[in-house]
Protein backbone atom coordinates (compact mmCIF):
# COMPACT_ATOMS: atom_id res chain seq x y z
CA UNK A 1 0.00 0.00 0.00
CA UNK A 2 1.69 3.20 -1.16
CA UNK A 3 0.53 6.40 0.39
CA UNK A 4 0.87 9.70 -1.45
CA UNK A 5 1.36 11.91 1.63
CA UNK A 6 5.09 12.40 1.45
CA UNK A 7 5.51 12.82 -2.28
CA UNK A 8 6.05 16.56 -2.07
CA UNK A 9 8.80 16.08 0.47
CA UNK A 10 10.49 13.60 -1.80
CA UNK A 11 10.39 16.05 -4.69
CA UNK A 12 11.77 18.79 -2.49
CA UNK A 13 14.53 16.54 -1.33
CA UNK A 14 15.49 15.69 -4.91
CA UNK A 15 15.43 19.35 -5.97
CA UNK A 16 17.56 20.39 -2.98
CA UNK A 17 19.97 17.59 -3.69
CA UNK A 18 20.30 18.72 -7.30
CA UNK A 19 20.96 22.31 -6.26
CA UNK A 20 23.61 21.20 -3.77
CA UNK A 21 25.27 18.99 -6.35
CA UNK A 22 25.28 21.82 -8.89
CA UNK A 23 26.80 24.20 -6.36
CA UNK A 24 29.54 21.78 -5.39
CA UNK A 25 30.25 21.10 -9.04
CA UNK A 26 30.63 24.80 -9.82
CA UNK A 27 32.75 25.56 -6.77
CA UNK A 28 35.08 22.61 -7.19
CA UNK A 29 35.28 23.02 -10.94
CA UNK A 30 36.21 26.68 -10.89
CA UNK A 31 39.87 27.45 -11.46
CA UNK A 32 41.60 28.31 -8.26
CA UNK A 33 44.89 30.05 -9.00
CA UNK A 34 47.51 30.30 -6.34
CA UNK A 35 50.02 33.09 -6.85
CA UNK A 36 53.31 33.07 -5.02
CA UNK A 37 52.28 36.34 -3.46
CA UNK A 38 55.12 36.79 -0.99
CA UNK A 39 57.98 36.58 -3.44
CA UNK A 40 56.23 38.92 -5.84
CA UNK A 41 55.68 41.52 -3.19
CA UNK A 42 59.26 41.55 -1.92
CA UNK A 43 60.53 41.57 -5.50
CA UNK A 44 58.46 44.64 -6.17
CA UNK A 45 59.89 46.21 -3.03
CA UNK A 46 63.42 45.48 -4.12
CA UNK A 47 62.74 46.85 -7.58
CA UNK A 48 61.26 50.02 -6.17
CA UNK A 49 64.16 50.54 -3.79
CA UNK A 50 66.71 50.01 -6.55
CA UNK A 51 64.88 52.29 -8.88
CA UNK A 52 64.64 54.97 -6.22
CA UNK A 53 68.33 54.73 -5.43
CA UNK A 54 69.26 55.19 -9.08
CA UNK A 55 66.99 58.21 -9.26
CA UNK A 56 68.50 59.74 -6.15
CA UNK A 57 71.98 59.17 -7.55
CA UNK A 58 70.87 60.97 -10.70
CA UNK A 59 70.18 64.27 -9.02
CA UNK A 60 72.53 67.21 -9.61
CA UNK A 61 75.59 67.47 -7.42
CA UNK A 62 76.09 69.77 -4.52
CA UNK A 63 78.89 72.31 -4.57
CA UNK A 64 81.23 70.46 -2.25
CA UNK A 65 81.00 67.01 -3.77
CA UNK A 66 84.28 65.19 -3.35
CA UNK A 67 83.98 63.15 -6.53
CA UNK A 68 84.91 65.89 -8.90
CA UNK A 69 85.25 69.62 -9.18
CA UNK A 70 81.99 71.41 -9.33
CA UNK A 71 80.19 70.61 -12.56
CA UNK A 72 76.86 72.28 -13.00
CA UNK A 73 73.97 70.06 -14.05
CA UNK A 74 75.95 66.89 -13.64
CA UNK A 75 74.95 64.14 -11.30
CA UNK A 76 76.87 61.52 -9.38
CA UNK A 77 75.54 58.82 -11.62
CA UNK A 78 76.43 60.69 -14.77
CA UNK A 79 79.97 61.30 -13.58
CA UNK A 80 80.45 57.67 -12.62
CA UNK A 81 79.16 56.55 -15.98
CA UNK A 82 81.28 59.06 -17.81
CA UNK A 83 84.41 57.81 -16.11
CA UNK A 84 83.14 54.24 -15.74
CA UNK A 85 83.99 54.48 -12.07
CA UNK A 86 82.56 51.15 -10.96
CA UNK A 87 84.08 51.28 -7.51
CA UNK A 88 82.47 54.60 -6.70
CA UNK A 89 79.20 53.34 -8.11
CA UNK A 90 79.25 50.25 -5.91
CA UNK A 91 80.17 52.28 -2.86
CA UNK A 92 77.42 54.79 -3.35
CA UNK A 93 74.71 52.36 -4.42
CA UNK A 94 75.33 49.79 -1.71
CA UNK A 95 76.95 51.62 1.19
CA UNK A 96 75.48 55.09 0.96
CA UNK A 97 71.94 54.16 0.03
CA UNK A 98 71.04 50.48 0.16
CA UNK A 99 72.78 49.78 3.47
CA UNK A 100 72.35 53.18 5.04
CA UNK A 101 71.10 52.53 8.59
CA UNK A 102 68.95 55.64 8.38
CA UNK A 103 67.41 54.73 5.05
CA UNK A 104 64.15 53.00 4.42
CA UNK A 105 65.94 50.43 2.27
CA UNK A 106 66.77 48.69 5.53
CA UNK A 107 63.14 47.76 5.69
CA UNK A 108 63.58 45.12 3.01
CA UNK A 109 62.91 41.83 4.71
CA UNK A 110 66.38 40.31 4.77
CA UNK A 111 68.55 43.36 5.26
CA UNK A 112 71.03 44.75 2.83
CA UNK A 113 73.95 42.44 3.47
CA UNK A 114 72.11 39.61 1.76
CA UNK A 115 71.50 41.59 -1.41
CA UNK A 116 73.89 41.28 -4.30
CA UNK A 117 74.23 43.88 -7.00
CA UNK A 118 75.56 43.69 -10.53
CA UNK A 119 75.67 46.87 -12.58
CA UNK A 120 76.51 47.60 -16.18
CA UNK A 121 75.89 50.37 -18.65
CA UNK A 122 74.54 50.12 -22.19
CA UNK A 123 75.10 52.67 -24.92
CA UNK A 124 75.26 53.03 -28.66
CA UNK A 125 78.92 52.81 -29.60
CA UNK A 126 80.96 54.29 -32.46
CA UNK A 127 79.93 51.50 -34.79
CA UNK A 128 76.23 52.19 -34.07
CA UNK A 129 75.78 48.89 -32.28
CA UNK A 130 74.61 48.49 -28.71
CA UNK A 131 77.58 48.07 -26.43
CA UNK A 132 77.88 47.31 -22.74
CA UNK A 133 80.41 48.02 -20.08
CA UNK A 134 80.57 46.22 -16.75
CA UNK A 135 80.54 48.64 -13.85
CA UNK A 136 80.53 46.72 -10.62
CA UNK A 137 79.09 43.66 -8.97
CA UNK A 138 79.22 40.03 -8.09
CA UNK A 139 77.97 36.78 -9.53
CA UNK A 140 77.09 34.75 -6.45
CA UNK A 141 73.70 33.87 -5.07
CA UNK A 142 70.64 31.83 -5.80
CA UNK A 143 67.69 34.13 -5.16
CA UNK A 144 65.37 35.43 -7.84
CA UNK A 145 66.59 38.72 -9.21
CA UNK A 146 65.04 41.95 -10.30
CA UNK A 147 66.39 44.33 -12.90
CA UNK A 148 66.25 48.05 -12.36
CA UNK A 149 67.26 50.49 -15.05
CA UNK A 150 67.77 54.18 -15.37
CA UNK A 151 68.23 56.35 -18.42
CA UNK A 152 70.93 58.96 -18.34
CA UNK A 153 71.45 61.70 -20.80
CA UNK A 154 75.10 62.46 -20.59
CA UNK A 155 77.40 64.86 -22.30
CA UNK A 156 80.45 62.73 -22.95
CA UNK A 157 83.34 63.99 -20.87
CA UNK A 158 86.70 62.33 -21.26
CA UNK A 159 88.29 61.37 -17.98
CA UNK A 160 91.77 60.00 -17.33
CA UNK A 161 93.09 57.81 -20.17
CA UNK A 162 91.66 54.34 -20.21
CA UNK A 163 88.78 55.24 -17.94
CA UNK A 164 86.13 55.52 -20.64
CA UNK A 165 85.04 52.64 -22.84
CA UNK A 166 87.01 53.15 -26.06
CA UNK A 167 83.96 52.65 -28.25
CA UNK A 168 81.91 55.38 -26.60
CA UNK A 169 81.07 58.31 -28.86
CA UNK A 170 82.33 61.76 -28.06
CA UNK A 171 79.02 63.63 -28.01
CA UNK A 172 75.85 63.98 -25.93
CA UNK A 173 74.13 60.63 -25.80
CA UNK A 174 71.82 58.28 -23.98
CA UNK A 175 73.17 55.69 -21.59
CA UNK A 176 71.14 53.00 -19.87
CA UNK A 177 72.34 52.04 -16.41
CA UNK A 178 71.19 48.54 -15.62
CA UNK A 179 71.42 47.03 -12.15
CA UNK A 180 70.54 43.46 -11.28
CA UNK A 181 69.63 42.94 -7.65
CA UNK A 182 69.08 39.62 -5.95
CA UNK A 183 69.37 37.86 -2.62
CA UNK A 184 72.08 35.42 -1.80
CA UNK B 1 -1.00 13.54 -4.17
CA UNK B 2 -4.50 13.17 -2.89
CA UNK B 3 -3.89 13.80 0.76
CA UNK B 4 -1.59 16.83 0.46
CA UNK B 5 -1.98 19.53 3.05
CA UNK B 6 -0.94 23.06 2.11
CA UNK B 7 0.29 23.96 5.61
CA UNK B 8 3.99 23.40 5.00
CA UNK B 9 4.36 25.16 1.68
CA UNK B 10 6.13 28.20 3.06
CA UNK B 11 8.77 25.95 4.62
CA UNK B 12 9.45 24.48 1.19
CA UNK B 13 9.57 27.93 -0.38
CA UNK B 14 12.03 29.23 2.22
CA UNK B 15 14.12 26.14 1.63
CA UNK B 16 14.36 26.95 -2.04
CA UNK B 17 15.14 30.60 -1.38
CA UNK B 18 17.92 29.81 1.08
CA UNK B 19 19.46 27.24 -1.22
CA UNK B 20 19.38 29.72 -4.12
CA UNK B 21 21.10 32.27 -1.88
CA UNK B 22 23.82 29.81 -0.97
CA UNK B 23 24.23 28.94 -4.63
CA UNK B 24 24.61 32.60 -5.55
CA UNK B 25 27.22 33.18 -2.82
CA UNK B 26 29.16 30.13 -3.96
CA UNK B 27 29.34 31.49 -7.50
CA UNK B 28 30.68 34.80 -6.18
CA UNK B 29 33.32 33.03 -4.11
CA UNK B 30 34.43 30.94 -7.04
CA UNK B 31 34.87 34.08 -9.16
CA UNK B 32 36.79 36.05 -6.54
CA UNK B 33 40.07 34.18 -6.94
CA UNK B 34 40.10 34.79 -10.64
CA UNK B 35 39.29 38.47 -10.25
CA UNK B 36 42.02 38.91 -7.64
CA UNK B 37 44.49 37.14 -9.88
CA UNK B 38 43.86 39.32 -12.91
CA UNK B 39 43.95 42.50 -10.85
CA UNK B 40 47.23 41.56 -9.19
CA UNK B 41 48.73 40.62 -12.55
CA UNK B 42 47.67 43.95 -13.98
CA UNK B 43 49.51 45.76 -11.23
CA UNK B 44 52.59 43.56 -11.41
CA UNK B 45 52.94 43.70 -15.15
CA UNK B 46 52.57 47.42 -15.59
CA UNK B 47 56.11 48.77 -16.15
CA UNK B 48 55.64 51.77 -13.92
CA UNK B 49 59.30 52.40 -13.21
CA UNK B 50 60.31 52.03 -16.84
CA UNK B 51 57.78 54.58 -18.00
CA UNK B 52 58.49 57.06 -15.22
CA UNK B 53 62.18 56.81 -15.90
CA UNK B 54 61.76 57.27 -19.63
CA UNK B 55 59.55 60.28 -19.08
CA UNK B 56 61.99 61.82 -16.63
CA UNK B 57 64.85 61.41 -19.05
CA UNK B 58 63.01 62.67 -22.11
CA UNK B 59 62.02 65.84 -20.31
CA UNK B 60 65.63 66.28 -19.25
CA UNK B 61 66.88 65.75 -22.79
CA UNK B 62 64.37 68.20 -24.09
CA UNK B 63 65.49 70.80 -21.58
CA UNK B 64 69.12 70.20 -22.46
CA UNK B 65 68.58 70.65 -26.17
CA UNK B 66 66.31 73.63 -25.90
CA UNK B 67 68.35 75.60 -23.39
CA UNK B 68 72.02 74.59 -23.56
CA UNK B 69 72.37 73.14 -26.99
CA UNK B 70 70.53 75.41 -29.38
CA UNK B 71 73.44 75.71 -31.77
CA UNK B 72 73.95 71.96 -31.94
CA UNK B 73 76.06 69.60 -29.87
CA UNK B 74 77.07 67.09 -32.52
CA UNK B 75 74.05 64.95 -31.81
CA UNK B 76 70.48 65.99 -32.46
CA UNK B 77 67.30 65.11 -30.65
CA UNK B 78 66.29 62.69 -33.36
CA UNK B 79 69.60 60.90 -32.83
CA UNK B 80 68.77 60.67 -29.14
CA UNK B 81 65.37 59.29 -30.06
CA UNK B 82 67.04 56.62 -32.19
CA UNK B 83 69.41 55.75 -29.36
CA UNK B 84 66.58 55.36 -26.89
CA UNK B 85 64.72 53.17 -29.39
CA UNK B 86 67.75 51.02 -30.08
CA UNK B 87 68.75 50.43 -26.46
CA UNK B 88 65.12 49.87 -25.43
CA UNK B 89 64.67 47.21 -28.05
CA UNK B 90 67.96 45.59 -27.18
CA UNK B 91 67.72 45.58 -23.40
CA UNK B 92 64.07 45.97 -22.48
CA UNK B 93 62.23 44.40 -25.41
CA UNK B 94 60.15 47.53 -25.62
CA UNK B 95 59.25 49.70 -28.54
CA UNK B 96 59.66 53.27 -27.51
CA UNK B 97 59.45 56.53 -29.32
CA UNK B 98 58.82 60.10 -28.48
CA UNK B 99 58.04 63.23 -30.35
CA UNK B 100 58.58 66.81 -29.43
CA UNK B 101 56.70 69.65 -31.00
CA UNK B 102 58.61 72.87 -31.70
CA UNK B 103 58.66 75.44 -28.96
CA UNK B 104 55.76 77.82 -29.30
CA UNK B 105 55.46 80.78 -26.91
CA UNK B 106 57.43 78.93 -24.27
CA UNK B 107 55.27 75.84 -24.48
CA UNK B 108 56.01 72.58 -26.22
CA UNK B 109 54.26 69.26 -26.31
CA UNK B 110 55.96 65.93 -25.69
CA UNK B 111 54.33 62.69 -26.72
CA UNK B 112 55.69 59.37 -25.52
CA UNK B 113 54.84 55.94 -26.84
CA UNK B 114 55.76 52.76 -25.00
CA UNK B 115 54.90 49.18 -25.90
CA UNK B 116 56.51 46.11 -24.38
CA UNK B 117 54.09 43.58 -25.80
CA UNK B 118 51.95 43.47 -22.68
CA UNK B 119 51.42 47.12 -21.98
CA UNK B 120 50.85 49.86 -24.50
CA UNK B 121 51.16 53.32 -23.12
CA UNK B 122 50.67 56.71 -24.69
CA UNK B 123 51.28 60.00 -23.05
CA UNK B 124 51.15 63.61 -24.05
CA UNK B 125 52.49 66.22 -21.72
CA UNK B 126 53.12 69.88 -22.05
CA UNK B 127 56.30 71.48 -20.87
CA UNK B 128 56.60 75.16 -20.30
CA UNK B 129 60.29 75.68 -19.79
CA UNK B 130 61.49 75.79 -23.37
Amino acid sequence: MVKGEAQLYTMEGIAAGLIMLLTTYLVLGSTSVYTPGDTHITDMQLEQVGSDILRVMDTPLSLNNSLVNYQPNRTDLELMVNRTNGTAFGNEFVNTYLCNPNAVAQGIAVGCSAIQVNASIWYVGVSNSTESYFLNGSYVGIGPGVRVTHWIHTNYMPGPPGSVPPDMRNEPQEVLVEVLMWRT
Amino acid sequence: MANLKPDGQWIIMMGFLVSLGIFYLAVIISQSTLVGQTTAEGVLEFPKNDIQDLRHDILKVENFYLTQCQSGCGNTMSDINMEIQQISLYRKSAIVSYNLSPCNNGVSQVSIYYDNGVTTYNESSITVDC
